[in-house]
């Protein structure tokens, strides 16, 4: 287990050392939130009614703006270095040694976000208290723990989900274009672009049936008090059942994809 | 004891071909002829433990894939193979605890933290002793000149201060097994002369068995003293280095220097001239035919000095290349 350990420090440290570029990237998602919170006041407007798809204009622009946050938050980038260690052959480095390539990534990947765990958690108070005047915030440090462990938790189910997706490049040499359309539809599904409900009936159903939302919608609800704290916990037992069907999924891919690598190059 | 056999070992790649051209990229959008390569042929060796054994072979040859599939990267198509007692595509724990792979083209350092950071991720990985493996990293980066260098960012070094740290960050465990894939591509000449000297000096201290692939002759000749020549897959010459030649004994160097201009044609009718210049002359001739061109040389020409020898070992490796 040590070594794992070790794996969560070095991605710490070698994220430390680039600790910057974070901040520049949630600033890059400020132009997105702007855009949106401008299209939805012109909704809001043109409707002329108070609440839309549930949600007060308000209660809109908060949602975008923690949404936003959460999903550069939990951006991986695991299935491109992945991939590029098939592609390139570097991946032979690491199964020539007595360890978990999965695992060492996931560390690694948990370690670098604890980098920016700080950040963003800064960056999501400093929000909740400038909105908690406009915006009725029911705020426990129940709902607060509860909120840490369920992004914690999506943490892991965005990797599980992008390693299963990255297991593809044992097949298919360049991925990257399905990487590219993945991103966008598991952003949509996910609620980070809007909130789920505006999807209409059916498709909200199909959603719940996937991990997706359980990584943003599910996540900013929580804090912005839209679910009940019983839900709240059910869904936390969602995202376990999830990561561990995804988990076990990419296991079964890396082994049946290890007879197809070809070790390139060297 | 065999540190590893192996028997009747067979690759074969598949493989896409692609001409120049866009016109052919899109004709393989639709139709791609599948080709195949036979990377590694019927080969089999075994080594000694405790040996150090120069795998040889022009590029292409095979060799990489071959070693790739020694230490259980690659599933052969067919064949045994026997490494430590393990098989090594099946790649068990207690088999990986016990070699180890340098790549010279692929670093395994991090390369925004220091060398340090790499060295306690594999001391970890490898359970090393948190003292041992201090004093380890000490003698060596002490053998090898590299103490300054330990705490810098791993991107900001040069090619070969990498390398040299690169075969630390891979000895950490003493691994019973080394396959050292040109370690000193891209060297200077001080650097190359170091790593050879310390491969040699940790082969007799900790009895590993070495099995190095170079392009640079003179780290074979230092380092190896049984060679295994490869070509196109197959396995040409399996031998000490001293008797490559040895295949080539039907041919003779003889080093003419002559008092005269004689004209070329006279000379090749017995050999092949491989160099001339003004009256110097150097030419390969077939044993068989030396009698007659000794007897032609000194009676019918007028020399100052003539020289007769063996095919020297390097130039016997490139015929085998060829």
């Amino acid at each position: 287990m040590k070594k794992y350990f070790c794996s969560f420090r070095m991605g710490m440290k070698s994220e430390y050392e680039y600790r910057l570029n974070f901040i520049f990237v949630l600033f890059s998602a400020f132009f997105p939130m702007i855009i949106q919170t401008f299209l939805w006041i012109a909704i809001f407007e043109n409707s002329k009614k108070p609440i839309v798809y549930g949600y007060t204009l308000n209660q809109m622009i908060l949602y975008t703006i923690l949404s936003q946050m959460i999903a550069k938050f939990l951006k991986t980038g695991v299935e491109t270095e992945i991939s590029t260690d098939v592609k390139t052959g570097g991946l032979s480095k690491y199964i020539i040694k007595p360890f978990n390539y999965l695992l060492y990534k996931l560390f690694g990947f948990v370690g670098k976000k604890a980098i920016h765990m700080e950040i963003i958690l800064a960056f999501i108070l400093i929000v909740l208290v400038v909105f908690n005047w406009k915006v009725q915030i029911t705020m426990s440090i129940g709902r607060g723990v509860v909120f840490l462990v369920a992004v914690f938790l999506a943490l892991i189910l965005n990797f599980y989900i992008f390693c299963c997706l990255s297991m593809l490049s044992f097949w298919v040499t360049d991925a990257w274009g399905i990487f590219f359309g993945a991103r966008f539809l598991i952003d949509m599904m996910s609620g980070a672009i809007f909130p789920i409900d505006i999807f209409g009936e059916t498709i909200i159903k199909v959603f719940q049936a996937l991990p997706f939302q359980y990584m943003v919608y599910f996540t900013v609800n929580i804090i912005t008090g839209k679910i009940s704290l019983h839900m709240a916990l059910q869904g936390i037992g969602i995202q376990v059942i999830w990561i561990l069907v995804l988990g076990l999924l990419t296991r079964y891919l890396w082994k049946r994809g290890l007879l197809q690598y070809v070790a390139v190059g060297g | 004891m065999n540190a590893i056999s192996v028997k009747n070992l067979n690759k074969v790649f598949t493989y896409y071909e692609k001409k120049e051209g866009f016109q052919h990229s899109l004709k393989n959008l639709l139709v791609r002829k599948q080709k195949t390569k036979e990377a590694v042929k019927d080969i089999s060796f075994d080594i000694d433990s405790g040996d150090i054994v120069g795998f040889l072979g022009p590029n292409g040859a095979g060799k990489t894939t071959t070693l790739k599939m020694l230490s259980g990267i690659l599933y052969p198509t067919s064949g045994e193979v026997q490494v430590l007692g393990y098989c090594p595509w099946k790649r068990q724990k207690q088999f990986k605890m016990k070699y180890s792979m340098v790549l010279g083209q692929k670093s395994q350092l991090w390369p925004d933290l220091p060398a340090t950071e790499t060295f306690r991720l594999n001391q970890y990985i490898y359970e090393v002793d948190e003292k041992k493996c201090k004093m380890l990293v000490d003698e060596l980066t002490e053998y090898l000149d590299v103490k300054h260098l330990l705490h810098v960012q791993v991107r900001r070094l040069s090619l070969g201060e990498r390398m040299k740290l690169e075969l630390i960050a891979s000895l950490i465990h003493s691994p019973q097994l080394i396959f050292l894939d040109e370690p000193s591509i891209g060297l200077d000449l001080v650097s190359q002369q170091k790593i050879r000297s310390f491969i040699r000096y940790w082969n007799e201290q900790y009895k590993t068995t070495v099995m190095i692939t170079s392009h640079y002759m003179k780290d074979i000749e230092d380092l190896c003293e049984r060679v295994i020549v490869i070509n196109s897959g197959k396995k040409l010459y399996d031998g000490s280095l001293c008797d490559v030649n040895y295949m080539f004994k039907n041919i003779k160097i003889v080093n003419l220097e002559l008092s005269d201009e004689i004209d070329d044609m006279k000379l090749a009718e017995f050999g092949t001239i491989t160099k001339k210049e003004g009256l110097n002359c150097t030419m390969e001739v077939h044993k068989e035919d030396l009698h007659e061109f000794i007897g032609y040389v000194t009676e019918k020409l007028n020399i100052k000095d003539i020289n007769i020898s063996d095919i020297p070992v390097e130039k016997g490796i490139e015929l085998l290349y060829r």
